[in-house]
């Protein structure tokens, strides 16, 4: 009596227990892979374009093939199920590897497409995030041949630049800095060329619109003022010597120094080694210390254009004020803003030369 | 005293499983959100409450092993100092207590698995079966119940080590300059901090079910040093990783926390982390509904059974008075006040009662 009454108990919960929810078989859904937003301004609403690989049920289908769909509505997730009146599968987004935002829309303010996308439990805190020069949908749409799908080479452009030339930001790193006090975010900014797609600036928000851009050339000196970094290259303009030297595998140190309530040093140290040094030779320690303090001399004048740049712009994307936060007790956002123009920031950038080349000259 | 009510040496555990079990009742929901809670409160000086939260729950603790004598519980505490009629009145609140943070605990876990992993899950069915392997648990005995809680222990460890994360993303910074709030706000945070220690009153009831339970001291105090230290170590995370200002819109900064983390073969850890912690939930409302049970069991004499059975109904017909997450978010809030006096207000009052009575009676005898 005791035997089957037990397992009467085990067959009904083995047949309740079968999970009745919609199941996501992974060849049935669009797996989106990449968004872009762009803004229209006279109806306002956004244009969402959407991309998915186009996975084909034979081994020699072409995986470069991308299926895109573009839809326009006032809500981020109108655009999602308005798109799937466009897509033969049910729509995912939580594979997604990164949002592009157009020039338009970054020009307008992004604060309730990017609130929005932070409701989002499937979206993942860790996606790159991008502005797409012109418009997001003319660069998804890109026909352009790559190895792997385009989504795909945006996400290992942004990754491999964010180890080298420009600093991270994902999805959580964005959102620290808008709504932190006392910095700041940025954006890469990718453009469609002739040839490809290339990262061609940076782009700096203040409050929730892009203000200021600035070009590869300053990479380098915006990257080493805002993080600790390694394995850069940095060209040098030696105008003395007529001369332009490389400097490579470069690893560098920063530290914010208070002086005072209104003067901070960010302390810079970098080590490199020379690459490309046309015919310079360096024998002597007297030589080696000449060509380190043109180096460092170049990158403080470089730093200071930048952060009186940043300055008059009122923004703070080395993150000063989150760092003066930190040390001073009484500090608060509004006095900070009223003070931040007008306090004295110093780049004390060092330059050290370890190593030579393989040629000895 | 009807002696049935009481454990035989069969049912007793041994007092150092008290550090699992206190452990285990300490941390359910109230991890994934208590940051949001205690910095609205007192900012990045929360981590200071945290402390005091503990010391003071620590001295809670010690009230308790004061007021219960050996082989006796809440039940005869109350008959023995306000009387039958009043001792069984405060006996079935504290009852009622006991199920109300069960079945919140148990619906307020559902609500996060409907919000990340599936919108369209059935709430009532999904309710259904976890009152099932809670009534298994329940009435399994003591034992089963504690099963359950050692292996929660370590899934909760477990899961706070992936909160590494933080530190290599995050900004140290946050935390300074210390003691920048003002105190008094810092001492305000323990009431939102209680939330997660409360499971300390438990040992009321379940104490003649620990083996030389005077003996256990030692182990109830270490279980509530290592709740502080998880949840300090998880605030510490928590505050390099995020800003005041964010962490005020995230509902439960953990998970948010994990979702960065990813491996080659797990995309998003936080379905990892929602999943195991599983376990940690049903430990402790298996826990507090095993309590009420007793509770009323041994206030009316009516079968074990039928009142774990009947309370599990009334558990799966939750879906119908909580049925949204406002609903949720206030009785939850409510709940945590309760246990704040509950903790720091009515047990000094047993302590204080029992003085007072043991006094009179050695003057008399």
């Amino acid at each position: 009596m005791h035997k089957t009454k037990q397992l009467f108990i085990l067959v009904i919960l083995l047949i309740s227990l079968t999970a009745c929810i919609k199941t996501k078989i992974i060849d049935d859904i669009e797996l989106i892979m990449m968004l872009g937003y762009d803004w229209n301004a006279s109806e306002e609403k956004y244009i969402g374009t959407a991309v998915s690989p186009r996975y084909g049920s034979s081994e020699e289908t072409d995986m470069r093939e991308n299926s895109e769909y573009t839809a326009q509505a006032k809500t981020i997730q109108n655009i999602n199920s308005y798109i799937q009146t466009k897509a033969p599968n049910p729509v995912e987004i939580g594979k997604i590897l990164g949002v592009l935002f157009g020039e338009d829309l970054v020009k307008h303010g992004i604060e309730d497409l990017l609130l929005s996308i932070n409701e989002d439990p499937n979206i993942g805190r860790g996606i790159h995030l991008a502005i797409a020069r012109n418009s997001a949908e003319s660069l998804l749409k890109n026909k352009m041949i790559t190895e792997r799908t385009l989504p795909r080479f945006i996400e290992n452009l942004l990754l491999n630049n964010s180890k080298t030339n420009v600093p991270e930001m994902n999805l959580h790193d964005f959102n620290y800095r808008y709504l932190g006090q006392g910095m700041d975010p940025f954006l890469p900014i990718i453009e469609s060329t002739a040839t490809g797609i290339e990262l061609t600036a940076l782009g700096f928000f203040k409050e929730d619109k892009i203000i200021h851009e600035i070009g590869y050339d300053q990479f380098f000196v915006f990257k080493v003022m805002y993080e600790d970094c390694k394995d850069h290259t940095y060209e040098f303009d030696w105008q003395e010597q007529d001369k332009s030297i490389a400097i490579t595998s470069i690893y560098s140190k920063t530290k914010k120094k208070w002086d005072g309530r209104d003067k901070v040093e960010i302390d810079v140290e970098i080590t490199g080694t020379l690459t490309e040094s046309k015919q310079l030779g360096i024998r002597s320690f007297k030589e080696k210390d000449k060509i380190e303090k043109a180096i460092s001399d170049k990158l403080k004048e470089e730093g200071k254009d930048l952060i009186n740049q940043f300055q008059e712009l009122e923004i703070d994307p080395l993150m000063i004020g989150a760092s003066a936060k930190g040390e001073f007790r009484d500090w608060n956002s509004s006095d900070w803003e009223k003070r931040y123009p007008e306090i004295e920031i110093i780049p004390d950038i060092e330059f050290n030369l370890e190593q030579s080349n393989i040629i000895q000259q | 005293m009807n002696q049935q009510q009481k454990p035989d040496i069969s049912q007793m555990v041994s007092p150092f499983l008290l550090l699992f079990i206190l452990h285990a009742t300490q941390i359910g929901e109230g991890i994934l959100s208590f940051e949001r809670r205690i910095s609205k409160v007192a900012g990045y000086d929360s981590w200071i409450s945290i402390l005091l939260t503990g010391l003071a729950t620590a001295t809670v603790i010690f009230l308790i092993w004061r007021i219960v004598p050996e082989n006796k519980d809440l039940i005869d505490v109350h008959l023995e100092l306000f009387g039958k009629i009043i001792g069984k009145i405060f006996s079935a609140v504290f009852g009622l207590y006991c199920f109300a943070i069960a079945i919140i605990v148990v619906r307020s876990y559902i609500e996060i698995i409907q919000i990340w992993l599936f919108p369209d899950l059935s709430v009532s069915y999904f309710l259904i079966f976890l009152y099932i392997l809670i009534l298994y648990m329940v009435l399994g005995g003591f034992r089963i119940v504690i099963g359950f809680a050692f292996f929660s222990v370590f899934v909760t460890t477990f899961l706070a080590i992936f909160k590494y994360a933080a530190f290599s993303n995050g900004y140290i910074d946050n935390l300074l300059p210390i003691l920048n709030t003002e105190i008094i706000n810092i001492i305000k945070g323990i009431e939102p901090m209680t939330f997660g220690f409360l499971g300390i009153e438990l040992i009321l009831v379940y104490a003649p079910f620990i083996h030389r339970f005077k003996t256990g001291l030692k182990w109830a105090l270490l279980a509530n040093g290592l709740t502080t230290f998880v949840y300090l170590y998880s605030t510490i995370a928590i505050f390099i990783y995020y800003n005041i200002e964010q962490l005020q819109r995230i509902t439960w900064p953990s998970l948010q926390l994990w979702k960065v983390i990813d491996f080659p073969f797990v995309e998003r850890f936080e379905f990892v982390g929602i999943s195991l912690h599983f376990i940690a939930i049903i430990a402790s409302a298996a826990l507090y509904f095993w309590a009420g049970t007793q509770c009323f069991h041994r206030l009316t004499n009516i079968s074990f059974k039928k009142i774990a059975i009947s309370f599990a109904i009334i558990g799966v017909s939750s879906v119908f008075y909580v049925t949204n997450f406002l609903v949720i978010e206030r009785v939850t809030t409510y709940l945590s006040k309760i246990g704040v006096y509950l903790l720091f207000g009515y047990i000094p009052f047993l302590f204080i009662v029992w003085l007072i009575i043991t006094g009179v009676k050695k003057k008399n005898a």
